[in-house]
C-alpha cells in the first residue's frame, strides 16, 4: 500500500549540523499520527523535512508515493498542506481574507476570486466555527480563534493531508482540547491524514492513533497510544519517572509525572 | 451520547452561516473592485490634471491650441522648442520615473514587511547614481546606453553588498538591512561626488541631477530608457506579486503554499533595483518616491494590490512635485528632488518615531 507520506532514511538539520539523520517514518493514511518527544529531539525538524520546508541532506520523501522534491511545489501544496509553528498575518488583514490565501496553489495566474471561492472559505470558516468572524481583523482575535482560523487556512487548501507544527502551543487547555476536537473531526468526517508535533503526551494518547516517540534524532517506539505509552518509554524518551493510567472515558493511557519529590513515595 | 449528537447535526447547523459569510464575502469583494476601480478612475484624472498643467502652464506666447500639436511634434520654432524638445521628455520623464520608483519601493516594502526598506533607503539608487555618473564622466560617448547600464550593474552590487552585510543566522536582518544600507549608501554618494570634482563644467551641470534628483536634464533617449523599463519591469512585477502575496504569510507557509520562496525573493530584490537603477539613471535618486508610494497604494487599496497601483501613485507624485518645482511661488524653480524631500522626509521622520515607540 503507498503511504500518504513517507521519509526513507532523511538527514537534515540546520546549517552543518544534523538534527535528523537516516530516519525512516511511514504515515498511516486516514489517521491521527502524533510526533512527540523532548525539545530539540527532532520532531519538528522531522515535520518540516517530509513537508519539503527544511533541504534533505540525504534520504527522500515520499509523497503519495513519488519524491516529494521531484514535484512542482505546487502540485505539492495541492496534496500536502503544512501549518508551520508561527505563521504570520499580515498587518490588518482580515480573517476572510487571510483564510483565501489557503487557495493560492489552485489559482492559475491571473485567475480572479469568483463566488466559488467565497463559498469554498466559508465553507473552511463554517467548518472550524470561524464563520461569524469572517470580516474581523486577525490581529483583534483571540489566541483561540487565531488558531483556528489558520486551520481554516489549511483546510481552504484542501488537501489529503495536513502537517501542523505544534498547533495547541500558547493556547489555554479549553481551547487545546477545541481545536484538538476540531482535527479529529477533520481526520473522522473529511478523512483527512493528519500529523501533528505535539508537547503534550497526554493530548496525543487521546486524539492519535499512532504515536511516533522521539529522542536524539531518533524513533524511540513508533505505534498506537496504547502499546507506545508506557512508563519505560516515557522513561526513554524523555527521562522521566511517571505512572501511567487508562484515562477514565477512553481506556487510552494518561500519564502522571513523578518529580524528585514524588517518585520515592512511589516507590516505597 | 451529547458529543455524537452535536457531531451529527454539525454538517446542517454549519450550513447557514457558512451561507452567510459566503455572501459577506462577495460583498466585500464586490466592494473591493469598486473601490479598486474607483481609486483607478481618480488616478487616471489626477495623472492627466498633472501632465496638463506640467505642460500648459507658463507657456511663454505659444497659444494654448498649439500644445497638443507641438507635443505631437508636428509645430517648428519656439512652440516646438518649449513643448516638444524641453517640457515633453522632461513631463514623460517624470511620469515614467515616478512609476518606477513607486513600483520599486512597493516590492521591496512588501517582500521585506518593513515600510523603511525602500531602494533609496537600503542604498540601492545611491548605487545606480554612482554607477549613471561613472559612465557620464568617464566615458560620455557612451552615455545614453551607458548610464542606464551602469547604473543597473551599480544598484546589483549594491543589492548583492547589503544583502551579504546584513545576513545573519541564515537569514537578512531587517534593522541591520536598513543601517548597513545607510552606510553604503553614503560611501557611494562621497564616491559620486569625488568623481564630480573631477568634472568638466559641462558635465558637471547634467551629473548634479545624481546629487538630489531632477527632471531637469531629462531628454528623449531619457524618456526611451524610462518607457522601455518599466515595459519590461510592469509584467514581472504582476507576476511577482503572486509570491509576494503568499509571502507575507511568513517564508515557511508560503513554502507550504507552493511558492519558491528563495528564487522569488532574488528576484523581486533585482526587480526592484533594476526599476529604480534605470529610473535614477535618467532623473537622479528623486527621494523619497519609492518610500510614500507603496503605504498610499496600500491605503488606496489594499496590500494585496498595492504593489501595482504604487506605479501610477508614483507617477502622480513625481509630475505633481515637478509641476510645483517649476511654478511654485517663492521656491520655483528648484530641483523636483527638493519638493518630494520635503513631502517625504517628515513622513520618514514619524515613521522613525513612531516605530521607535513601539519597540519601547
Amino acid at each position: 500500500m503507498t503511504h500518504p507520506l513517507e521519509a526513507r532514511a532523511i538527514a537534515a538539520g540546520y546549517g552543518k549540523r544534523l538534527v535528523i539523520d537516516g530516519l525512516d517514518v511511514q504515515i498511516a493514511a486516514g489517521r491521527i499520527t502524533a510526533l512527540v518527544g523532548p525539545n530539540a529531539c527532532g520532531k519538528s525538524t522531522l515535520l518540516k523535512s517530509v513537508a519539503r520546508l527544511l533541504p534533505l541532506a540525504a534520504g527522500s520523501v515520499l509523497l503519495e508515493g513519488a519524491d516529494i522534491h521531484a514535484m512542482p511545489t505546487r502540485d505539492v501544496a495541492r496534496r500536502l498542506g503544512i501549518l508551520p509553528q508561527s505563521p504570520i498575518a499580515p498587518e490588518s488583514i482580515t480573517v476572510g481574507d487571510l483564510v483565501w490565501r489557503g487557495r493560492h496553489p489552485h489559482r492559475r495566474f491571473g485567475e480572479r476570486r469568483t463566488g466559488k471561492d467565497d463559498i469554498l472559505i466559508a465553507e473552511a470558516l463554517a467548518a472550524t466555527g470561524t464563520a461569524e468572524l469572517v470580516d474581523r481583523p486577525v490581529d483583534q482575535l483571540s489566541g483561540g480563534q487565531r488558531q483556528r482560523v489558520w486551520i481554516a487556512l489549511a483546510l481552504a487548501q484542501d488537501t489529503p493531508t495536513l502537517l501542523l507544527d505544534e498547533p495547541t502551543t500558547y493556547l489555554d487547555i479549553a481551547h487545546q482540547i477545541e481545536v484538538m476536537d476540531l482535527l479529529a473531526d477533520l481526520n473522522e468526517k473529511a478523512g483527512k491524514t493528519i500529523v501533528l508535533v505535539s508537547h503534550d503526551l497526554n493530548q496525543a494518547a487521546l486524539y492519535a492513533s499512532t504515536i511516533v516517540a522521539m529522542r536524539d534524532g531518533r524513533i524511540i517506539r513508533q505505534g498506537p497510544p496504547e502499546e507506545v505509552l508506557d512508563a519505560r518509554t516515557v522513561a526513554e524518551v524523555f527521562g522521566l519517572d511517571c505512572v501511567v493510567v487508562p484515562h477514565p472515558r477512553t481506556d487510552r493511557p494518561q500519564i502522571f509525572p513523578l518529580g524528585r519529590r514524588h517518585a520515592p513515595q512511589e516507590n516505597s | 451520547m451529547t458529543v455524537l449528537d452535536t457531531r451529527a447535526t454539525a454538517p446542517d447547523s454549519a450550513a447557514a452561516p457558512a451561507l452567510a459569510a459566503a455572501a459577506r464575502l462577495r460583498a466585500v469583494r464586490r466592494a473591493r473592485h469598486r473601490r479598486t476601480a474607483l481609486v483607478c478612475a481618480a488616478l487616471a484624472v489626477l495623472l492627466v490634471a498633472f501632465t496638463a498643467a506640467a505642460l500648459l502652464i507658463d507657456l511663454n506666447g505659444v497659444p494654448a491650441s498649439e500644445v497638443l500639436p507641438a507635443a505631437l511634434g508636428l509645430r517648428e520654432g519656439l512652440a516646438d522648442y518649449l513643448v516638444f524638445q524641453l517640457r515633453m521628455p522632461r513631463t514623460l520623464a517624470a511620469l515614467l520615473a515616478g512609476a518606477l520608483f513607486g513600483l520599486a519601493g512597493a516590492l521591496y516594502q512588501r517582500l521585506i514587511r518593513n515600510p523603511l526598506a525602500t531602494p533609496d533607503i537600503v542604498g540601492i539608487s545611491a548605487g545606480a547614481s554612482a554607477g549613471a555618473a561613472t559612465v557620464l564622466l568617464l566615458a560620455p560617448a557612451a552615455y545614453v546606453v551607458g548610464a542606464p547600464v551602469a547604473a543597473i550593474a551599480g544598484s546589483f552590487v549594491l543589492v548583492a553588498a547589503v544583502q551579504a552585510l546584513s545576513w545573519r543566522g541564515g537569514q537578512v536582518d531587517t534593522y541591520r538591512l536598513i543601517l548597513v544600507g545607510i552606510g553604503l549608501s553614503a560611501v557611494c554618494v562621497a564616491y559620486t561626488n569625488y568623481l564630480f570634482t573631477m568634472a568638466e563644467a559641462n558635465d558637471l551641470a547634467i551629473a548634479m541631477r545624481w546629487t538630489i534628483g531632477s527632471t531637469n536634464a531629462a531628454d528623449w533617449d531619457g524618456v526611451t530608457t524610462l518607457a522601455t523599463g518599466l515595459a519590461c519591469c510592469l509584467p514581472l512585477a504582476v507576476w511577482l506579486n503572486r509570491s509576494l502575496t503568499a509571502m507575507a504569510l511568513g517564508d515557511q507557509l508560503a513554502t507550504g503554499l507552493g511558492t519558491r520562496v528563495n528564487p522569488a525573493r532574488v528576484a523581486v530584490l533585482l526587480l526592484g533595483a533594476a526599476a529604480a537603477a534605470l529610473a535614477t539613471s535618467v532623473v537622479g535618486p528623486i527621494g523619497f518616491v519609492s518610500l510614500i508610494s507603496g503605504p498610499i497604494a496600500v491605503w488606496l487599496v489594499g496590500a494585496e494590490r498595492s504593489v501595482l497601483l504604487a506605479a501610477p501613485v508614483g507617477a502622480a507624485i513625481v509630475i505633481g512635485a515637478d509641476v510645483l518645482a517649476l511654478h511654485a511661488p517663492l521656491i520655483s524653480p528648484v530641483p523636483t528632488g527638493v519638493l518630494t524631500a520635503l513631502l517625504g522626509a517628515p513622513y520618514f521622520v514619524w515613521l522613525i518615531l513612531r516605530r521607535g515607540q513601539g519597540a519601547s
